[in-house]
């Protein structure tokens, strides 16, 4: 996420409706991409990311610089995805099809080369789907956001030792499917 | 260093660059001897490598419109409640509502049955003055007359005596 000045931050608390797409600008991609690998459905992702921008709007006043502007944007967006997904996995409970996730798995020694972008991002997404959502933003602010532990776990309002074993059980959990899947047998 | 130990650091720590140095150099010679470890870091690089090539998405035009037009509303709202607030007020002070008139009538009322209560009691008070008073009076008389004359309280009494 871009670094926003204190000076934007300021007006925007005021209303300023500029300065708030300055916000936006530095933001929403961070915002809509963590929304979109937890939630696993743009529409969903959308959404995600207007309440988010909405509750910055509304609490950029009261927003203290307890913690960093970054940290503070990245929980409510992870907070709000993680809601997001659990609202929608009620509403759809047959929305995960789990061929679909064991097949669309790339495998330790597949060839990423032959694979186009967009079945790496469908594969990708059925890959995260495997994961329960505190795992899953975990693994996302860690490998997409290249956050680091302490970072992650400021973020998350979990201790370290968490952050670490939350990785360690999602990755044990992508590799147990990478195992299962039949491109890497024939490998 | 066993391999359950190096495969969960692999997992967690290592992968991340989280080890200390010591550590990692502990690591990197075991993985040089160990296949099976070796083959789960390779497993884990790759599964690195598919997270690293994830395309980034910009959120769609309309998302922003849709925020901008929250906040445009919700101003406009504000700005009508405020507008709506001082004519409230004007209003109110002029005139009142109804449930100020209301109150007002419960509290006439209430004052009302208050003084009326005061009233009777303040009366009945009087009348058993008056009947002990008269009590006396009989008394007085069976003593003896020129008292009780000088003892009768009203006129319909010296009356009828």
């Amino acid at each position: 996420m871009v670094d926003i000045d204190l000076n934007t931050l300021e007006l925007a608390s005021q209303g300023d409706i500029d300065a708030f797409q300055q916000l936006y600008k530095a933001a929403s991609s961070f915002v809509y991409n963590v929304a979109l690998k937890i939630t696993h459905n743009s529409a969903d992702a959308e959404e995600v990311t207007q309440d988010v921008f909405m509750k910055i709007y509304h609490n950029l006043n009261n927003f203290g610089f307890r913690s960093t502007f970054k940290t503070w944007v990245y929980r409510i967006t992870v907070n709000t995805a993680i809601n997001g997904y659990r609202k929608s996995a009620r509403e759809n409970k047959d929305r995960v099809v789990y061929d679909s996730v064991i097949e669309s798995f790339p495998g330790g020694n597949s060839t990423l080369e032959n694979i186009t972008q967009n079945e790496k991002e469908s594969r990708l997404n059925a890959l995260l789907e495997l994961l329960n959502p505190e795992h899953k933003a975990c693994l996302v602010l860690r490998e997409i956001e290249g956050l680091s532990y302490q970072e992650i776990a400021d973020t998350l309002m979990i201790p370290v030792n968490t952050v670490r074993s939350r990785l360690k059980r999602a990755r044990q959990a992508l590799l147990e499917e990478a195992r299962k899947d039949p491109v890497q047998d024939a490998v | 260093m066993r391999c359950k130990k190096v495969q969960e650091l692999l997992k967690s720590d290592y992968l991340d660059g989280e080890t200390a140095s010591g550590e990692t150099r502990d690591i990197a010679e075991h993985l040089e001897q160990c296949l099976e470890c070796r083959s789960v870091e390779k497993e884990l690089q790759a599964q690195r490598m598919f997270f690293k090539e994830a395309k980034r998405q910009q959120p769609p035009d309309r998302v922003w419109q849709n925020i901008r037009k929250a906040i445009v509303e919700e101003s406009l709202e504000q700005d009508n409640q405020l507008r709506a607030g001082i004519f409230e007020r004007l209003r109110e002070f002029f005139w009142p509502p109804r449930p100020i008139f209301t109150l007002a009538s419960a509290i006439t009322v209430v004052v009302f049955i208050a003084v009326l209560a005061g009233v009777i009691i303040q009366k009945r008070q009087l009348f058993n003055i008056a009947n002990s008073a008269e009590s006396f009076t009989e008394y007085r008389l069976n003593g003896g007359n020129e008292v009780a004359l000088s003892g009768l309280g009203t006129g319909i009494e010296e009356y009828f005596l």
